[in-house]
């Protein structure tokens, strides 16, 4: 389920955030930081995960300590899931 | 009592002392007490009012926490509370009632009218938002309601950061106050460096930049040379970060010695590449606060409603509310909603560009061409500035006007600049050295020599600027007799 | 190992403190070095005295210019102080010259008359000139704006700075950096080198000013506003109190000498409230007969100084120029030497 949970994210981030389902995406590289992703980006990931997922990151959550890499993304929903 | 002077040194020495030597179960309490002996030197009205606004938001959430059934309703009672004491405030203190008052009654509002005229109580715009975020939090199940009183008191009072910020969140702050701190040799050393780099920005950098500000360039601007107008607004965002960002340092730093962490509020903003990045550098604690509480629930109500993320609604109203907010959060003015709008545009440009023609993050380009983004972000920053400083629409389009027509005599001299310059590279160069590293506390890795030799060159300028403040300024401008 | 306070939050786990002992003893070795450098040049001359660095850069300019002619020529034995009136209308060389030749003994003075200055700045200034100089004679002229709140713009700010208080007894710490250390004076020189205000006067002073501190002007405009130059006079208290500060000065180790600072008559009737008759009955009277109660006589000159002084030796209504100084400043010799022939002003044997 995890690998699941990260290539589902990973294909979203690629070709709606990203633009570019092409782009090698690594488990540990840095989105928010990295300026891959903004404050935008962030909400549409957070609404992405509510739909997908059925799990609702709160606002104050979506933050670079908890989501700016992919493992941290998929940390976050599970942790929720499992909850 | 104001941050910078000795009452102030002497105020934190005391409670110091008696802190390190109480045991930690009376810690919070002396705090606290430091802290509304702190306020109550600004006023027992103001202080009375943090009281109660600290009162009602702790029965609130905890009522809130106890109801399931009516928790909606009270979050909205709580916002409703604290948003329409905060319009209230604006309000009053823009002086909008009291002419409207006077409008409709046809005379001067004298007597218990008079409360229409109160000012804005210090810190009332800071310790609102955290009473805010602590309901909301609250409301959330992020954090459980407080069942500590007087922790909950200290939250909202704490001293350091009472008069302007940083905005403390409920979730990391509680949790500080609920264990015993330590403050080793480290921390002293920490919290000393971000005390002496805010003095240095504050009490140096911000007073020499002030002085070459033109006194009256937005009142004024005819009356001097467009230079003297250029100049000025110039280094107008250097004064202004070095001002607020000293006040942060030092506070940050006051804190540490108590072994509380505040949040940071700035990191090196005249480096960001962008303006969604400039305003994760720029004040940042409200930064986060308008995007944690404004921005995301805003975008993403919109979002699920329409996940298409090129519609022009999910564009254009998250930044432009959030920013228009900040406006208002700022003054009442309608030049303050001005500058909100504009820096609200300037996101959705942002947001355009990335949406419709999406490239490379600023951060992986060629270093030129960050180099020339930053320089870009500080040139589209001008006209924000323009509007933040002028004090209403008028004086900034006069000003603005002016940049390009004014013919007074140049009051600036080039020899004028050079202290100001130098000053404004010194700020550039504490940037530099801590955006690089990405450690605020760069210069404690420093070798021993090397910190000894900036802390004394601190030292000496701090030393020579208090006796030369001794030193009189002659207000009348020797022309010849 | 860890040294623990009782309550266990301040925990000193290693030495502290170290930086910044190192950082006090670099700035002790930085500025003695610094120190040292500027005595050994400044003795040897290879770089000039530094300056206060005070508000006032006449202040500053003729501190240098006095300690320099006392370098040259020994003690000042007497010295002139009043405003850019009495800056303007007696040259120290000329008084000099017409003194020993009536007298036949030398005489060394300076002209110390700050711009904008009033009876206030002028108690102190002499207060601080006494004390420094220890002149013999003190002239102080005095005009009907000397006494008005409306001006002082230059040098009521000097009186707060820490220099002049140091150097009238209160310690003040610039005040005693700035008396004995070069490196601090150095540093105050460059701060105000950075102020074009300053450095303005400075420049237009230094080729104005002669090496016994007078102010030498040129031409002559005589054009009158016919304006109410001063509106509403009145003694002002802390002119007064200035007055008195001088009264207080006299001794018999340093005479003060009060001399009224003519202006030209055809702007006497706009001078204190539009009314000729004023300037008598409301400065020059009062003024005259509150020093004559101290034992002091008030040397007038308004009287006649159309005989004294031809047109072509005003520069303005209100200031003498190159030509009037000459003239007034030999009068002023062969009075001060008349005085001192008839006792009334004491000068020690040479």
């Amino acid at each position: 389920m995890n690998a699941e949970i990260k290539e589902k994210i990973r294909d979203y981030i690629c070709r709606q955030l990203l633009n570019n389902p092409g782009y090698p995406l690594g488990d540990q590289e840095a989105l928010i930081t990295g300026g891959l992703m903004d404050s935008f980006s962030l909400a549409q990931i957070g609404v992405f995960i509510e739909n997908e997922f059925g799990v609702y990151i709160p606002d104050t959550d979506l933050t670079v300590d908890k989501m700016d890499t992919l493992d941290q993304i998929t940390g976050s929903i599970l942790s929720r899931k499992n909850a | 009592m104001d941050i910078i002077s000795l009452n102030f040194l002497f105020f934190v020495i005391i409670a110091l002392v008696v802190y390190y030597v109480l045991p930690f179960r009376y810690q919070n309490a002396w705090l606290l007490v430091a802290s509304l002996v702190f306020y109550l030197t600004w006023g027992v009205g103001v202080t009375l009012l943090l009281v109660f606004v600290s009162l009602v938001n702790f029965f609130l959430a905890r009522r809130m926490s106890a109801s399931e059934n009516h928790r909606r309703h009270l979050l909205i009672l709580g916002l409703v509370l604290n948003v329409s004491a905060l319009v209230f405030f604006r309000l009053t203190s823009s002086g909008y009632i009291i002419r409207a008052v006077e409008y409709l009654s046809g005379r001067p509002a004298e007597g218990s009218l008079s409360i229409l005229n109160a000012l804005l109580p210090i810190g009332f715009s800071f310790y609102i938002l955290q009473a805010i975020s602590y309901l909301v939090d609250v409301y959330q199940k992020q954090i459980p309601p407080s069942d500590n009183l007087p922790d909950f008191c200290l939250y909202m009072a704490y001293f350091p950061r009472l008069l302007s910020g940083p905005i403390e969140r409920a979730r990391v702050f509680l949790p500080q106050l609920a264990r015993p701190r330590r403050v080793n040799a480290d921390a002293w050393s920490r919290s000393i460096m971000q005390i002496l780099i805010g003095l240095l920005r504050k009490v140096l950098i911000a007073e020499v930049l002030k002085a070459a500000i033109p006194e009256y360039m937005f009142n004024r601007p005819l009356e001097y040379a467009a230079t003297d107008l250029a100049v000025g607004i110039a280094i107008y965002g250097f004064w202004l970060y070095n001002d607020f960002a000293g006040y942060t340092g030092i506070v940050r730093g006051v804190s540490g010695l108590f072994g509380i962490q505040l949040s940071p509020n700035f990191q090196q903003p005249f480096f960001a590449r962008s303006f969604v990045e400039f305003w994760n550098r720029w004040h940042m604690s409200l930064s986060f606060w308008l995007r944690d509480y404004i921005y995301f629930p805003l975008s993403r109500s919109l979002l699920r409603k329409n996940p298409n993320p090129k519609k022009l609604l999910n564009i254009l109203v998250p930044p432009l509310a959030t920013m228009l907010f900040s406006g208002f959060w700022h003054n009442l003015g309608v030049y303050m909603l001005g500058w909100g709008a504009l820096h609200g545009l300037y996101q959705v440009f942002e947001r355009f560009a990335s949406v419709y023609r999406p490239g490379l993050p600023a951060q992986k380009r060629p270093w030129l061409v960050q180099v020339l983004n930053a320089i870009k972000i500080n040139l589209l920053l001008i006209p924000t500035w323009i509007l933040f400083g002028s004090g209403s629409l008028q004086r900034a389009f006069r000003f603005t006007s002016a940049l390009f027509t004014a013919e007074g005599k140049p009051a600036v001299l080039p020899v004028q600049m050079i202290v100001p310059a130098v000053w404004i590279i010194i700020s550039l160069m504490i940037d530099w050295f801590q955006y690089h590293s990405g450690n605020e506390f760069i210069f404690l890795k420093w070798r021993r020599f090397a910190q000894a030799g900036a802390l004394a060159a601190i030292l000496l300028a701090l030393a020579l600027n208090s006796l030369w403040n001794e030193i009189p300024v002659a207000s009348f401008i020797y022309q010849g007799f | 190992m860890e040294k623990q306070s009782p309550s266990r939050t301040l925990v000193i786990d290693r030495p502290f403190g170290l930086v910044f002992l190192y950082a006090i003893l670099l700035v002790v070795i930085a500025w003695g070095m610094a120190e040292g450098f500027f005595r050994l040049t400044i003795g040897a001359g290879w770089l000039p005295m530094p300056r206060i660095g005070s508000v006032n850069a006449e202040l500053d300019t003729k501190l240098f210019l006095l300690d320099k002619y006392i370098a040259d020529r020994g003690p000042v034995d007497c010295i002139f102080l009043g405003s850019s009136q009495f800056d303007e209308a007696v040259d120290p060389a000329v008084f000099d010259s017409v003194f020993s030749g009536i007298s036949g003994r030398q005489i060394n003075c300076f002209n110390f008359s700050l711009g904008t200055n009033t009876a206030s700045g002028d108690g102190r200034i002499a207060s601080l000139l006494a004390k420094k100089y220890h002149p013999r004679i003190i002239f102080i002229g005095l005009s009907a704006r000397d006494f008005s709140d409306d001006f002082g713009e230059l040098t009521r700010p000097l009186l707060e700075d820490p220099w002049v208080r140091y150097s009238l007894g209160e310690f003040t710490l610039s005040g005693w950096l700035a008396e004995n250390s070069l490196a601090y004076r150095e540093l105050l020189t460059i701060r105000s080198d950075l102020n074009p205000d300053y450095m303005a006067l400075h420049d237009r002073l230094s080729f104005q000013l002669t090496e016994s501190g007078y102010l030498l002007l040129t031409g002559t405009d005589l054009s009158n506003p016919k304006k109410n130059f001063i509106p509403k006079f009145m003694l002002s208290k802390e002119d007064m109190a200035g007055l008195d500060e001088m009264i207080a000065l006299d001794s018999p180790e340093t005479e003060m000498v009060f001399v009224e600072v003519p202006v030209h008559p055809s702007f006497l009737p706009f001078y204190v409230q539009a009314d000729e008759q004023a300037y008598y009955t409301l400065f020059q009277s009062p003024v005259a007969d509150y020093l004559a109660r101290s034992g002091k006589e008030f040397w007038l000159t308004q009287k006649n100084i159309g005989d004294v002084i031809a047109d072509s030796g005003w520069t303005d209504v209100k200031h003498l120029n190159r030509d009037g100084s000459i003239a007034f400043s030999s009068w002023l010799a062969e009075r001060t030497a008349k005085a001192i022939s008839m006792g009334r002003i004491s000068l020690p044997a040479e």
